[in-house]
């Protein structure tokens, strides 16, 4: 498995505001998978994917990328291990305001080993008009082509989305899902897109639902819908 | 809604818990670094001033030759001008010590007791404070002087000796080497009439009735004396001197006379004699011509020879006769008649020349006359009483403590305003800084239907009430002993001071305890109503505007740099806050060093410009300068600085002098002046410069022919010939001569002798007075500028949160975050000072003169370069510690949590 998460657990708080979030999550991913976690509001999905992610960190469990474990390693290391494997997609974009779109990629074309060309990307993703604008001069759906962008240009291995589209009108959402479902295609990226959405489910490989901090259910789709059929988004 | 939103207060201040309190702790530092030196200058100047009335301090003071008597009393007092004797005796202690004794005060310059009571009877004293505190002496000790055993009843200051000096040309107080004691009436008269003591000094203090200084000084010198009542033996040489020319233009005309007299007389006598001598010589003559008539009859001629006919007769006869006899005859009578008529003429020019001496006589008589009347007025045998007549406002003795606030005062005032323009800017960056960090919540808040009134108090609440909590506890640190109480100690311990009640001056409550909260809540007030007048969905969709991110393109294909540029442009106007905020804090510290290297540079130029090892100022000069002397003229005229008087001193040299490296040229009007008066006053040469002598009510304009790198006080130098010229003074006049030796010259005729140990002494003062002001403003600035520091680049690195958050998610490393973010603001920092530093420094130097407009000294600001480089290494060091601070909190918090709250 490219992705193993075992019996992870992760906590909040002390005495009456403790709340444990993850009471033992186990799933896992292939490489090149497109996946996509579920769950109500409080489930415990974004604090799993900030867990893969190397944002946060777990109470116990394991979880290994491409071999890899990640509990226990040190500030130094998950930054390092964010800065070789992973790629970002946030539910409000995260682009620096003071930047142009060129420039936030820029941000992670620095520090890649092996980055995409950027005019290629900005050309595949229709920002090159767009490129020494301000975010602020961008709408909604353009910011989050400049997010895609940004965590594209590194060719992570591994792409997080948190709420990729929770912020999209329905046609910029099918956009940008359709952009992704090219990328997964193209790079062979695998991707862990965690939404609310109930539409999305139908163009990935495996959909992970979550419920109370642990997995009530997990499948892989025989079959898929492209991105840009599907309805109700 | 009010009481909701009031709830959000206490959360709001926990939250921000390290920013309210830095802008707490700079207000505290300003106010009191405000109030305590504001606050001490007025607590000495308004006491000083209040004293006058309590203590009833004198309007000056004079001292005469022979004390007054009760007539002259009478008469000076007439107007209700109040006198009291303030004689004195010194006493020395077994240490060397002088203690001046004077009687215990009725009227005037009374004295404050800090300790005891004031000496009732034989064997008590109470002792001068300064003096008591330097040789740990209290109420109950015993203390020997001048041979006389004293126990100390009380310690206290009198105010005319509020600078404790003994002479008024002394330098610096030296407080275990003089003092002053009270002593009993009885207990100072039996002492005095003991002997053995130096002479009494008889100074009287007045106050001032109906009348002015001016006219009391004029009936003060109305008093006359003779040159026999006097005893000062100096002064009774001088006295001779002046008599000795006198007698001797006296004695010349005496002589004269006498010399005329005589002759007249001789000349009379011999005048007298003239009658009998013609007389005889007729009888001669005739008895000669009766004795030839008798001959000729004799002969037979029968003719009568008379005086008129002889001559013609006998000749007419000889050429008949052709007779020997009577040719020889004749020959007789014409010699006789020669003879006669010689006596005639030579009787008659002694009767003329006898006239003649008479009349010289007589005008040598009235010029006698009239020379006694002359030199009677030249030579006024009766002299002025007066020796001396000080006005209080001349009185270096008298408040003194209160002149040197003035500088304190202004420093402070200056700072004061220094300070409260930080506030304001600083504040503002806060407060816009918090209202875009909160604009989400105002527009949600305004969109719920939340008065802009409601949401402006709520918003001017907290950092308002911060402001009045920091400017009151700023206030009450100021006045209290550790702010208005440290601050007056250097004086306390310099001066003669009693211990004054702390002063409130209402505009400085009002600065301290109304200024902050108000330009805080105006402020506020500005931000919040301009943020207010944008819609509510724009408040709370956080949109920023892209106009004010500015495109541009740059040739660097190197990322960082590029990036890092970017970020600097773009947040140019935090780095200008930064900036700005960096160059008013530093100017803080400025003041404060600017104060120190001054009081540093004049104790040191003094010292070094002063070449001679001892200066002779005489009181009554002698005719030959003493050997291994240099004979120089003092004169000292006054100019205007910023409505004070200043004494500027005119000192006439030798073209060779030794001890000055002026060279002025011949010439009434030409003078070449010091380098003090060229940095006060930007004289240059060519300029004509105007001085006063206000006593004589004369103005004496000089062009200025050269600059003397000289910095002692304000001194023009003269040529001494020119010098004396211009002040009527003889050829050979000199009151002052420098020595690098100690010369054998009488005491008594001296004014003072300074030594260059004297004057190393003084220039110290400066420094060691100016102590407390120089430290608290260097301390509280650069507490002050490590506050606007932490605030400013609190600023700054929070607008780069998010992005250093961002980036670091995405894998920077810390090297990498610092290239992209951090540095730039190094950069800012770096730049910044190295533009601050120079510039505050220059901001103060302009601005410094203000501050002793009351000192004639020279104003040597410059730094060395070392100086420059130490505050700007501080600042980087300071900007790296406060970095470090604020940015270790940003590597605290977990990149889910930044982008929790982000989202």
């Amino acid at each position: 498995m490219y992705l193993q998460v075992k019996d992870v657990k992760k906590s909040y708080g002390k005495d009456t505001s403790y709340i444990q979030v993850l009471k033992g999550v186990s799933t896992g991913l292939e490489r090149g998978q497109m996946c996509v976690i579920q769950g109500t509001s409080g489930s415990g999905k974004s604090t799993l994917l900030n867990c893969i992610g190397g944002l946060d960190t777990m109470d116990s469990g394991s979880i290994t990328v491409d071999g890899t474990e990640i509990f226990g390693m040190k500030p130094a290391q998950l930054s390092d291990y964010r800065r070789d494997n992973l790629g970002f997609i946030f539910q409000f974009y995260n682009l620096v305001p003071n930047l142009t779109v060129r420039e936030n990629i820029q941000i992670c074309q620095y520090i890649a080993e092996n980055p995409l060309d950027i005019d290629e990307l900005l050309e595949t993703l229709g920002l090159t008009e767009h490129q020494n604008k301000f975010p602020a001069q961008l709408s909604g759906g353009q910011q989050q082509r400049c997010a895609i962008a940004r965590a594209l240009v590194k060719n992570p291995k591994l792409l997080l989305c948190d709420e990729p589209t929770g912020a999209l009108d329905s046609k910029t959402s099918r956009d940008i899902l359709v952009l992704l479902e090219k990328i997964n295609e193209k790079y062979g990226t695998t991707m862990l897109i965690v939404t609310h959405n109930n539409s999305i489910k139908n163009m990935v490989h495996k959909v992970i639902i979550i419920k109370d901090g642990l997995v009530k259910k997990e499948y892989e789709n025989e079959k898929r819908v492209p991105a840009a059929e599907l309805e109700d988004l | 809604m009010d009481k909701i939103l009031s709830k959000r207060l206490l959360r709001d201040l926990k939250a921000n818990f390290g920013r309210y309190l830095a802008l707490l702790l700079l207000i505290i530092m300003g106010i009191y670094l405000v109030v305590s030196i504001v606050g001490s200058a007025e607590m000495i100047m308004q006491e000083t001033e209040n004293r006058k009335s309590i203590n009833m301090v004198e309007d000056g003071q004079f001292t005469v030759f022979v004390p007054l008597s009760e007539d002259d009393i009478s008469e000076l007092t007439a107007d209700g001008t109040q006198i009291e004797s303030m004689f004195f005796l010194d006493l020395k202690t077994d240490d060397n010590a002088t203690l001046r004794m004077f009687r215990n005060r009725e009227n005037i310059n009374l004295i404050q007791l800090d300790e005891g009571r004031l000496a009732e009877k034989n064997g008590e004293a109470v002792i001068e404070k300064g003096y008591a505190s330097a040789h740990e002496l209290h109420v109950g000790d015993n203390i020997k002087a001048g041979g006389t055993d004293f126990t100390i009843t009380g310690v206290g200051s009198v105010p005319d000796y509020d600078m404790c000096v003994a002479n008024f040309s002394d330098t610096a107080v030296e407080r275990s080497s003089f003092g002053l004691i009270f002593t009993t009436v009885q207990q100072y008269d039996e002492l005095k009439s003991a002997g053995g003591l130096n002479a009494e000094e008889y100074t009287y203090a007045y106050r001032l009735g109906n009348t002015t200084n001016d006219e009391l000084k004029d009936r003060v010198r109305s008093i006359k004396i003779t040159p026999e009542q006097v005893e000062d033996k100096y002064f009774r040489e001088t006295i001779d001197e002046i008599l000795d020319e006198r007698n001797e233009i006296e004695d010349g005309v005496n002589e004269l006379n006498d010399g005329s007299k005589e002759i007249s007389d001789g000349l009379e006598e011999l005048s007298s004699h003239s009658s009998d001598l013609r007389e005889s010589a007729d009888k001669l003559f005739e008895g000669y011509l009766a004795q030839s008539n008798s001959s000729l009859a004799a002969m037979g001629q029968k003719i009568t020879l008379t005086e008129e006919n002889y001559h013609d007769t006998l000749e007419t006869i000889i050429a008949a006769t052709h007779s020997e006899q009577l040719s020889t005859l004749m020959k007789s009578l014409d010699e006789i008649y020669k003879f006669r008529n010689g006596i005639y003429e030579y009787t008659e020019g002694a009767d003329s020349v006898s006239e003649g001496s008479k009349k010289l006589a007589d005008g040598v008589k009235e010029l006698k006359n009239k020379t006694d009347e002359l030199l009677d007025e030249i030579f006024e045998i009766d002299i002025e009483n007066l020796t001396s007549f000080v006005t209080a406002e001349d009185n270096i003795r008298i408040e003194g403590a209160a002149g040197d606030m003035v500088m304190d005062k202004n420093a402070g005032l200056i700072a004061g305003i220094i300070i409260l323009a930080l506030f304001a800017y600083v504040i503002s960056v806060f407060v816009v800084h918090q209202i875009e960090q909160e604009q989400s919540v105002i527009g949600a808040l305004y969109a719920l239907g939340v008065k802009k009134k409601n949401l402006m108090l709520h918003y001017i609440t907290m950092p308002t009430l911060i402001a009045f909590i920091a400017g009151a506890i700023g206030a009450g640190l100021g006045f209290s002993p550790i702010g208005v109480g440290s601050q007056a100690q250097d004086s306390y311990n310099y001066f003669s001071l009693p211990e004054f009640d702390t002063v409130y001056p209402p505009y400085l409550i009002a600065y301290a305890i109304i200024l902050p909260p108000v330009i805080c809540a105006v402020v506020n007030a500005v931000v919040i109503n301009k943020k207010l007048s944008r819609t509510a969905l724009s408040l709370m969709k956080n949109e920023q505007s892209a106009g004010s991110y500015k495109q541009f393109a740059l040739k660097t294909k190197s990322f960082p740099k590029m990036f890092a540029i970017r970020q600097l442009v773009r947040e140019s106007r935090s780095a200008i806050t930064m900036v700005c905020g960096m160059l008013v804090s530093i100017m803080v510290i400025m003041l404060g060093l600017d104060c120190y290297v001054m009081c540093c540079s004049v104790r040191d130029y003094t010292v070094s410009d002063t070449k001679y090892e001892y200066q002779y100022l005489y009181k009554y000069p002698e005719k030959t300068v003493p050997d291994g002397g240099e004979a120089a003229y003092i004169e000292t005229l006054s100019t205007d600085c910023m409505g004070y008087t200043l004494d500027v001193t005119v000192i006439g040299i030798d073209a060779k002098s030794k001890y000055f490296d002026a060279r002025p040229e011949k010439g009434k009007t030409k003078a070449v002046i010091n380098s003090s008066l060229v940095e006060r006053y930007g004289y240059k040469v060519g300029d004509r410069v105007v001085f006063s002598d206000f006593a004589a009510d004369a103005d004496y304009s000089f062009t200025v022919t050269d600059i003397s790198d000289y910095s002692v006080g304000f001194t023009i130098f003269m040529d001494i010939g020119s010098m004396r010229e211009l002040f009527s003074q003889d050829e050979d006049y000199f009151n002052t001569v420098y020595s690098d030796k100690k010369l054998d010259i009488d005491d008594g005729r001296l004014y003072s002798i300074t030594t260059k140990e004297d004057i190393e002494r003084s220039a110290s003062v400066f420094v060691k007075l100016m102590f407390s002001l120089v430290s608290t403003l260097i301390i509280a600035g650069t507490v002050v500028f490590c506050v606007v520091m932490y605030l400013m680049l609190g600023v700054m690195i929070d607008r780069s949160a998010m992005g250093i958050s961002l980036i670091k998610i995405f894998g920077y490393r810390p090297k990498e975050i610092r290239s992209l973010y951090l540095n730039g603001n190094l950069i800012v920092v770096a730049l910044g000072a190295a533009i601050a530093v120079p510039l505050a420094k220059k901001a103060m130097d302009l601005i410094f003169p203000s501050f002793i407009p009351n000192v004639a000294c020279s104003m040597k600001l410059a730094f060395p370069w070392y100086l420059y480089v130490i505050i700007y290494c501080a600042v980087i060091i300071v900007y790296a510690v406060i970095n470090r601070i604020l940015v270790g909190k940003i590597k605290k918090i977990s990149p889910a949590e930044i982008l929790k709250n982000r989202e």
